[in-house]
């Protein structure tokens, strides 16, 4: 299966897309009850380092300059320029929330958990990408950080508030036919310019293996590349995380990425291991293990 | 009450008590550290089996955080390596069957014979690819293996609501259920 479009660009990606994992990010916390916040400022503080070092915003030394891009940056892309407390630059600053609060919709803050049902999907409207990335970065880094791999649960349960929210808007088609589901995933993140292209294929027989291949897939060059290279084993692209969920309800789970080639104009091929979630460890299993001697 | 002392007055009067231990995320490290702390300096000797955090990040936080250096061996398979043994570590390679996991256990547990205990960190990391039902049979056989040579153990667990259907299986296995870390 596969979608083009041609003339994206990708600087900038649909401001739904970047509700939709706002929303799912703090779903998928909200049963740690106010210790999320910990968490929260965790990430918070990894992704305003993000935009330094990306020299999105200018540094922390220099406090009023800090402040000033900053507040550039979250006014241009309709955000409210309220400045995140954990900044040792801005101390003092009257406003309390972190920066994934900031972000996320107004109706989030509103209902405290409920479905954005009054929403609208905002396919029109963009973010920059640099944006879109910081959340994706500044959420794995900190899970990673804090949970090592297991975070990828949480990832995962992303991934589903992620569906879940865009089924909700409107934004993807339901079906009960797992197949047109995925199509219509593929192709709202190709129209939102999350990447040019994805194709999909499973190899092996019985299938065994996710083949992945992208057109200037922007996760990958830069923050999957990253986190990669910082040693950290999660995938938090969320084409994939939303695919995977997809994916489970047929009975199938997602194993080690073995193979990763990413070009620097934005073309990658990855290959999973794919499996049926059940019956990994047997009685049979089981009973073999009993019988070694230690 | 720290995850130490919260294992510490639970278990100190079972001789080889296999211990649940349920951790806040927020405060997972910690929670590991300090069971890491009472089964070191209780029982000397341990095998850790690391599925969540390359045993090389797990030597530098233990060292910094006063664990005596080579009071541990590994059993690694969350390194990106292929198999192989080092003085204090097998590496299996990343996230390998659970088939795989009980082999290489098996074979530690024969040749480190100086090892006085068994930590597993975490089952919640064994959710990602495998199904409940797998993980907590998985869970009951080394559980089994453990105490048919009299070793006392750790089981750490992530409170996630996607380990629930295992906890309730393994706390039944387990002489002590431990729930740590509420945020100070």
């Amino acid at each position: 299966m596969s979608r083009r479009v041609p003339g994206v660009t990708y600087k900038r990606i649909d401001r739904t897309a970047m509700d939709a994992l706002l929303y799912a990010l703090l779903k998928s916390l909200d049963y740690m009850g106010e210790q999320r916040r910990v968490i929260l400022d965790r990430m918070g503080s990894v992704m305003l380092q993000y935009l330094v070092e990306t020299g999105t915003v200018r540094s922390p030394d220099r406090p009023s300059e800090f402040d000033q891009s900053l507040k550039r940056l979250l006014i241009k892309n309709g955000y409210s320029p309220s400045i995140p407390m954990q900044s040792k630059a801005v101390a003092g600053a009257p406003s309390s929330l972190n920066l994934v609060e900031i972000l996320t919709p107004t109706d989030r803050h509103l209902d405290g958990g409920a479905f954005p049902k009054s929403s609208v999907s905002r396919e029109k409207e963009k973010v920059d990408w640099v944006l879109y990335e910081m959340v994706l970065y500044g959420m794995t880094k900190a899970l990673d950080d804090q949970l090592g791999v297991q975070a990828q649960l949480i990832l995962d349960r992303i991934g589903t508030g992620m569906l879940d929210y865009l089924l909700e808007l409107g934004a993807i088609e339901r079906s009960d036919d797992p197949k047109i589901l995925i199509q219509s995933v593929i192709d709202y993140f190709v129209k939102a310019g999350y990447a040019k292209s994805f194709q999909f294929e499973l190899e092996g027989a019985p299938p065994d293996t996710f083949v992945s291949r992208y057109e200037s897939a922007r996760y990958y060059t830069t923050v999957f590349r990253r986190i990669q290279k910082e040693g950290s084993a999660l995938l938090s692209c969320p084409l994939c995380l939303v695919g995977h969920s997809i994916w489970a309800t047929q009975g199938w789970k997602f194993g080690d990425i073995f193979e990763v080639r990413i070009k620097s104009d934005g073309k990658v091929l990855m290959k999973a291991k794919v499996f049926p979630s059940i019956g990994r460890f047997t009685e049979k299993d089981a009973l073999r293990f009993s019988h070694m001697k230690v | 009450m720290s995850v130490r002392e919260l294992i510490d007055k639970q278990a100190s009067s079972i001789e080889k008590p296999v211990v649940l231990l349920r951790v806040n995320p927020v405060v997972y490290q910690e929670g590991v550290m300090g069971a890491m702390k009472y089964f070191s300096e209780r029982f000397g000797m341990g095998l850790y089996v690391t599925l969540n955090k390359p045993c090389a990040v797990l030597q530098g936080a233990f060292e910094k955080d006063g664990l005596t250096p080579g009071s541990l061996v590994y059993l690694d398979s969350i390194t990106n390596t292929p198999e192989r043994r080092t003085e204090s570590c097998h590496y299996l390679g990343r996230m390998r069957e659970l088939t795989d996991i009980c082999i290489a256990l098996a074979n530690m547990m024969s040749e480190e014979k100086e090892v006085k205990f068994v930590f597993v960190d975490s089952v919640s990391t064994l959710m990602i690819y495998n199904d409940s039902k797998s993980v907590a049979r998985f869970c009951h056989s080394v559980i089994e293996k453990l105490r048919s040579v009299s070793l006392p153990a750790a089981l750490v667990l992530v409170e996630m609501e996607e380990g629930n259907d295992v906890l309730a299986q393994l706390a039944q296995f387990c002489d002590v259920y431990v729930k740590g870390g509420e945020l100070k």
